[in-house]
């Protein structure tokens, strides 16, 4: 209460003090004139007055310390002289406050993105009462959002006492046809209770009714906003329109607002229509805690229903089910890179630091005459310290400033780096709202009064704690060789080069990962090789003779198109296309493989092999007579045959794939890195597409083309032989092999590229940091240096003292970043592919370059010493 | 304790209050009369008094103080304490005698 009230009176004290001021001249007079009217000389009797008073000055100021504002007053005071200073110094200002924007920064950057991952509120509705469903595999060491059945999902919704609502959704793909070009849509089918869970309603039309369900499958949709900005111009007429998806017609309902797309990037809702079959467990659920229910509840208690839900419907209990928060589940795929990321820019920050506590060390021992004057005046200490802290703080916050200004300007950017999940059915991180709010601002802002407290720590402490005599008697001093600040920047800039190894060594070992991963054999040859999808609507080739001729007349056309040398098709399974299909698979006459291991499961056209350049090592591979009337044939790669045929003789034998009929295998083909980059080669077994057992399998197809020149050249004439088979067929996802490639490594890439950049931002700020190290030293040392060339030293002599100076701090740094860098390795290991956090090589690069450019730094530093005229060197004095 | 005791008798600006204590003190504390303003500002602060700007009786403008109920119940808790003090101090002296 007191508080409030002087702040209050804050504002008014100008009016107090002067009451104070007027109140004490009044007494003096009334003083006076009592003593003059009592017949004394009116000189005299001012002078008894004052006497009797006591020192007016210091009773005014008592009188004001009362109030209390006295040390907001100081520190506004402080804070007018230390900005009136840094703008008498304008080129230590522009670097101090440059490094710190870059570092400060650079933090504030990371933490636009952790804010947007980890901390703002998801835009729902008590997003943190929401809660997805997690599966771990006790066999397969499989973990991910569980997908149940239809009656499953029924059960589930009974769960009153722990949910208050639960919703399911499925991912679906559509061709959008029917209003100009086709297009692929990604959207889901959701329960209609999705919607008011996430506590979300159109902001066009209506979300979906429970009688939206009736009437047979489909019917209605609910279109996303960009997806109606885009092909229906933002209009409102849309409402009742019907649209065709996948050949059928859906009526629009309702458009929802911005930046909606759950789960992931979705254009369109569909309602989900539930089925009594417990054989497809297609569902993923969402599921709001009931009120009074806690997680840890919910932890103990779904467990238990679902593996009772498993055991009542006979299947077999090897999978544990648990509630996960939808905010753990989006922010999992990022946290590591976060996590790196922060440690790298804490590291700069540090740096940056260190490097402006150098500048002010140089400062004010610059200034010490003028701080040993103030002290000879009465300025204590604690006094003179919470000055030059208040200097070093006005700094933090203009960097501060500039930093956020920085963050304001790439903000977009950032964002985008948020690399886009590439599973299939996890949730895209829902964006909304402003990314510059007010925690990224508070954030820089604590981090930039918490740098400027700790860069000016040390030059505070040094200054302040300075003898008196030794700031006004100067430069008599300087002939001691080293003083105590020497030191201290010694240890400043030891420590710059430590973390600075940190960081380069960091950038060092992700760099040789990622060389590595660039010289991984794929099994296949990426050049040149054009890929692209499509989906064959159930409605319009609903059995696999129909889409068996849609295939063949779409390869022929295609393969005979100029600059096309090769072309196949590959089903669900493109190597790091981001799909597949795995299932277990048995050898006739042998053990069943235990069921934690796989197959990839892959349907192609006789080309494919060809086209994709994967070598056959025995047999032969798919021909145009083994189509649908032939005896069913399978490829398997080399390391299905190594691991059921060790000794040979797969060729001929018979495999269980889909169950009966058996497949005879006829060829053996290389491995392929199936899935993604850093993942070991998986068994695989190709099928001949027009045998394949499933429809389903012949439903999405890869086109891949291998192409004379540039493969995306050929993409427009690809798209237009497509569609001059079926003028309404989409084909989307076009993109060069070497773009997938790319894209599958784009992380590593990301995360070398930031880390490396913080290293060369690193090793520069360590070296103006020895160069300044070695500089000021010469300076202080410039008379003594002036005596010893008088005596006769030589030039290289003087030399070699100052440069050693600088290798000495270079060192001392090195050996304590070496032990940094040893416990600093096992937080990277995760990111690292076939390189070991304490690789020899890249320790010794390191330590090279480090050295290297210390040894530059204060070589060009000390060259200023020999320069130095003994005459006028010791005429200073 | 003294400038409350003053103040209760009635308003008083700080002159005043000065020439009071000096007078009734008969010389006998030698403080600094400027030392009053310091505590006056601390007891406006505590809100054991009020001010306000009035003429004196010698046509000047003056600040006039007046004791709030706060600062009298202050006040009594300082003499009871006070004496409190000055009884043990009694006690100890001459033993027996109270």
């Amino acid at each position: 209460m007191r508080s409030i009230f002087d702040l209050l009176n804050v504002f008014r004290r100008r009016r107090l003090y002067d009451d104070i001021s007027e109140e004490i001249r009044t007494h003096l007079a009334e003083r006076v004139e009592l003593l003059t009217a009592s017949g004394m000389d009116p000189k005299e009797a001012e002078e008894r007055a004052r006497r009797e008073f006591g020192n007016v000055t210091l009773i005014e100021e008592k009188s004001r310390a009362a109030w209390g504002w006295t040390w907001l007053e100081r520190i506004a005071q402080d804070v007018r002289y230390a900005l009136r200073s840094l703008r008498r110094s304008p080129t230590f200002a522009v670097a101090a406050v440059a490094s710190l924007a870059l570092g400060i920064g650079a933090n504030s950057a990371v933490f636009t993105v952790v804010n947007a991952v980890l901390l703002r509120p998801l835009p729902y509705r008590d997003a943190d009462r929401l809660v997805t469903f997690w599966e771990t595999s006790r066999e397969m060491g499989f973990s991910g959002l569980s997908a149940v059945c239809d009656p499953d999902f029924v059960e589930w919704r009974r769960q009153k006492q722990l949910f208050s609502e639960v919703a399911a959704f499925r991912g679906k793909t559509s061709n959008f046809t029917g209003a100009g070009i086709p297009e692929r849509l990604i959207g889901s089918e959701v329960s209609p209770s999705l919607f008011p869970l996430l506590g979300l309603s159109p902001i066009l039309g209506r979300g979906f009714v429970e009688d939206d369900l009736r009437g047979g499958r489909g019917g209605v949709v609910v279109l996303s906003h960009a997806f109606w900005v885009r092909r229906f111009n933002s209009s409102s007429s849309v409402l009742g329109q019907a649209i065709t998806l996948d050949e059928q017609a859906f009526t629009v309902i309702g458009v929802m607002p911005e930046e909606f797309d759950f789960p992931n990037r979705a254009a369109f809702w569909t309602p989900l229509v539930l089925s009594g079959d417990c054989s497809n467990s297609f569902d993923q659920m969402l599921a709001r805690l009931g009120p009074g229910v806690t997680l840890d509840r919910a932890r103990v208690e779904v467990p238990d229903f679902a593996s009772r839900l498993d055991r009542e419907r006979g299947r077999p209990g090897n999978r544990a089910i648990a509630p996960m928060p939808l905010r753990d589940v989006i922010a999992s795929r990022m946290a590591p890179t976060l996590l790196l990321l922060s440690g790298a820019v804490g590291l700069v920050l540090i740096i940056a630091c260190a490097n402006v506590a150098n500048l002010l060390l140089a400062r004010t021992a610059a200034r010490r005459q003028e701080l040993g004057m103030r002290r000879a005046l009465g300025a204590t200490t604690l006094r003179l310290a919470t000055q030059l802290l208040t200097e070093s703080v006005c700094l933090g916050v203009l960097g501060g400033l500039v930093g956020v200004g920085l963050v304001y300007v790439l903000r977009k950017p950032l964002i985008a780096l948020v690399p886009e999940s590439t599973t299939p059915g996890s949730f895209s991180l829902p964006l909304g709202g402003p990314l510059l709010d007010w925690r990224v601002v508070g954030f820089t802002f604590c981090v930039a009064f918490a740098a400027g407290l700790f860069f000016g720590l040390a030059p505070a402490l040094s200054t302040a704690g300075s003898h008196l005599v030794y700031g006004l008697k100067g430069s008599a001093a300087r002939l001691g060789g080293k003083s105590r600040s020497y030191g201290l920047r010694g240890i400043l800039v030891a420590s710059e080069v430590a973390l600075t190894m940190v960081l380069l060594l960091a950038a060092g070992l992700l760099l040789k990962s990622l060389i590595q991963l660039n010289n991984i054999s794929h099994g296949f040859e990426p050049q040149r090789l054009l890929t692209q999808n499509l989906e064959l609507p159930d409605t319009r080739y609903p059995d696999s003779a129909a889409r068996i001729r849609f295939h063949d007349s779409v390869l022929d056309r295609v393969l005979a198109l100029p600059g096309v040398s090769a072309a196949g098709t590959i089903g669900f399974g493109l190597p790091y296309g981001g799909s597949g299909i795995r299932g277990d698979f048995s050898v006739e006459g042998q053990a069943p493989l235990p069921g934690n291991i796989m197959v990839a499961k892959l349907v192609v056209s006789p080309g494919y092999f060809r086209a994709m350049q994967i070598p056959l090592v025995h047999g032969r591979s798919f021909e145009a007579i083994d189509d649908s009337h032939a005896p069913p044939v399978a490829v398997i790669s080399e390391s299905v045959e190594r691991r059921f045929w060790p000794a040979g003789g797969a060729i001929g034998a018979r495999i269980d794939v889909f169950g009966a009929p058996l497949c005879t295998v006829v060829g053996v083909a290389g491995n392929v890195k199936e899935m993604g980059l850093t993942a070991a080669p998986e068994m695989a077994v190709y099928l001949p597409y027009a045998q394949s057992p499933r429809p389903f399998l012949q439903s999405f197809m890869t086109i891949v083309v291998r192409t004379d020149g540039d493969p995306m050249r050929v993409s427009n004439s690809i798209r237009k032989a497509v569609q001059s088979v079926d003028s309404e067929m989409p084909v989307f996802d076009v993109a060069s092999m070497e773009q997938l490639v790319a894209k599958s490594k784009s992380e590593p890439r990301l995360n070398t590229a930031v880390v490396t950049s913080f290293g060369v931002l690193a090793i520069l700020l360590a070296t103006v940091g020895i160069y300044g190290v070695v500089a000021y030293s010469v300076a202080q040392r410039s008379s003594e240096i002036g005596i010893r060339i008088a005596l006769g030293a030589q030039y290289g002599e003087v030399l070699r003292m100052m440069v050693l100076q600088g290798l000495r701090v270079t060192v001392c740094g090195l050996a304590v970043g070496m032990l940094a860098t040893l416990a600093a390795g096992k937080a990277l290991a995760s990111h690292l592919y076939q390189v070991k956090a304490d690789d020899p090589a890249a320790i010794a690069a390191v330590v090279a370059l480090l050295l290297a450019s210390s040894l530059i730094a204060s070589y060009a530093a000390a060259r200023r010493a020999v320069r130095i005229d003994p005459v006028t060197a010791l005429r200073a004095e | 304790m003294m400038i409350l005791q003053t103040l209760r008798r009635g308003p008083l600006h700080g002159y005043a209050i000065a020439q009071h204590i000096r007078a009734t003190s008969d010389d006998l504390l030698q403080i600094e009369e400027g030392s009053l303003y310091p505590a006056l500002q601390r007891m406006l602060r505590a809100g054991w008094l009020t001010a306000e700007w009035t003429v004196s009786p010698t046509n000047r403008r003056v600040r006039q103080y007046q004791v709030t109920s706060a600062g009298r119940q202050q006040l009594e808790r300082e003499i009871a304490s006070f004496e409190q003090m000055i009884n043990a101090i009694m006690q100890v002296l001459r033993p027996g005698e109270s």
